[in-house]
């Protein structure tokens, strides 16, 4: 199983799950300033924990990892577990990074194939304090307590997210984002966002991998497999 | 581990415990892939179970990146991180047929008929570590000879299936030491191997499946790119990408 494309390719689409229903909350005043608080700082940082439901009624799993944001410039997410990837967004290196600690490879493409999501919350963040989908007050069950939070419908989630619903809540002593939710009909994931911190100045090695000097590198598009037959043109990373 | 004490007596055993009908299952397990001496990554998977439909849901971290299905004689992958499914029938003279696919699928299952009925008519054998079937699986429309190893006690250790005349092997699948879930007794891991690609399951959880919970692999989004399996492209590219055979060769 060809599964290295496949993570790096989850692992984006969790990151811009994430950040899309961040982006798409901005409906409520309160959800509005919530986010203004982490999408305006320089760089934003946050510890995340990622925890989903099994679609046949087995135990969740659970996936820890820290997440960077910097506006204008990029977004990185590292897991922390054992052999867990690092993906980075550079607007500016004009790169779309995967590293997997398990092949050690390096994944590289170019900022373009980002999800066009991430590229416009990364590109333009003011634009997700402009939207007004009319988020709905929900109580829902996170963390092991009812929350008060907001629900977005499905289909507001465009086109990376359809046929989830998506749910909000703030950290009641902070007021920052804590906790989003992700329904679809086969299983929930839950974020969890955690001891954010912000930076007064972006801190560009903050969107450095992980991958030590000379990692092998691999392109990542997937979809060249339709035209090639073996694996793409191999360098290092430097 | 007690021996049995005859062939006939391992072969018992193998089938007391094997070839018994679930009514519904459900597991969760790692998946890991290689090529030569080459990792390939790992995903978890939880799949379920029920009459000749087996639904698998691959996971990177907490991301769902792979559905696959088989219903019947339907198979549906989905690759939802690329936006790219396949779905067609498996074609009844393909490799081992539907049937042989399904159980190739669940080869801790041996209760589809013919394959009991296969185990029952091998040849058994003695051998140093415990014992050897040797018979034929009639499936896909041709006869494929296959050799069962067995350990002491009669728990299942070695498939090897060969292509129709005995003319090299198709596919080899190896079961790890058998363990007591709640679903009842599995092997811990069961390993595929088809020329340089070996895949390992390793079995984290076995248990009886509700049927409530039991659902269909959802259908493709209208804006995925679908791509049937009678498009050759198709097929090769989906080989490649689940490392289940080289251009040319039977899934």
């Amino acid at each position: 199983m060809r599964s290295h494309r496949v993570v790096w390719l989850a692992l984006a689409l969790a990151i811009e799950i994430a950040a899309g229903g961040l982006v798409f909350a901005a409906g409520g005043e309160s959800v509005r300033e919530m986010l203004r608080r982490v999408l305006t700082p320089a760089e934003s940082v946050a510890k995340v924990t990622l925890e989903r439901s099994d679609p046949f009624g087995g135990p969740r799993t659970r996936e820890r990892g820290r997440v960077w944001f910097l506006p204008g410039r990029g977004l990185r997410y590292r897991s922390v577990e054992r052999g867990g990837q690092d993906v980075v967004i550079d607007r500016a290196k004009d790169a779309f990074l995967v590293y997997n600690p398990q092949e050690r490879v390096l994944y590289r493409g170019a900022y373009g194939r980002a999800p066009a999501r991430l590229r416009r919350l990364i590109a333009e963040p003011e634009r997700a304090l402009t939207g007004d989908l009319r988020p709905v007050a929900e109580r829902r069950a996170a963390g092991g307590t009812l929350r008060d939070g907001f629900r977005i419908g499905g289909r507001s989630l465009g086109d990376s997210a359809r046929d989830v619903t998506l749910w909000i809540a703030g950290d009641a002593r902070t007021g920052l984002p804590r906790w989003v939710s992700l329904a679809s009909e086969t299983d929930t994931l839950w974020v969890e966002f955690r001891e954010w911190k912000f930076q007064k100045a972006p801190r560009a090695d903050d969107l450095a991998t992980g991958a030590p000097k000379g990692t092998r590198e691999e392109p990542l598009d997937p979809r060249e497999l339709l035209e090639r037959s073996g694996p793409g043109a191999k360098r290092e990373s430097r | 581990m007690p021996r049995a004490a005859s062939g006939s007596e391992a072969r018992a055993h193998l089938l007391a415990t094997f070839a018994v009908p679930e009514a519904g299952s459900r597991g969760v397990g790692v998946v890991a892939a290689k090529h030569g001496d080459r990792r390939e990554g790992s995903l978890e998977v939880r799949w379920a179970t029920l009459a000749e439909s087996t639904v698998v849901f691959g996971y990177a971290g907490p991301v769902r990146a792979i559905d696959a299905s088989m219903l019947g004689d339907s198979l549906y992958v989905a690759l939802r991180t690329s936006d790219l499914g396949f779905a067609g029938p498996v074609r009844e003279r393909e490799g081992l047929g539907p049937a042989g696919l399904r159980f190739l699928a669940r080869p801790w299952d041996l209760s589809a008929a013919w394959v009991k009925d296969a185990i029952e008519h091998a040849a058994v054998e003695a051998r140093d570590k415990g014992w050897r079937l040797r018979g034929t699986f009639a499936s896909g429309g041709s006869a494929h000879p296959f050799t069962l190893d067995l350990d002491r006690r009669g728990d299942p250790a070695r498939l090897a299936v060969a292509r129709p005349g005995g003319r090299g092997e198709r596919i080899v699948v190896r079961y790890g030491p058998t363990k007591s879930f709640r679903g009842g007794t599995m092997p811990r891991w069961i390993e595929w191997t088809q020329g340089s690609a070996v895949i390992r399951l390793s079995i984290d959880e076995y248990a009886r499946g509700e049927p409530a919970r039991f659902r269909h692999a959802p259908a493709a989004d209208p804006e995925w790119t679908l791509m049937t399996l009678d498009d050759p492209r198709s097929r090769d590219l989906l080989r490649r990408y689940l490392g289940i055979g080289e251009r040319g060769e039977d899934p």
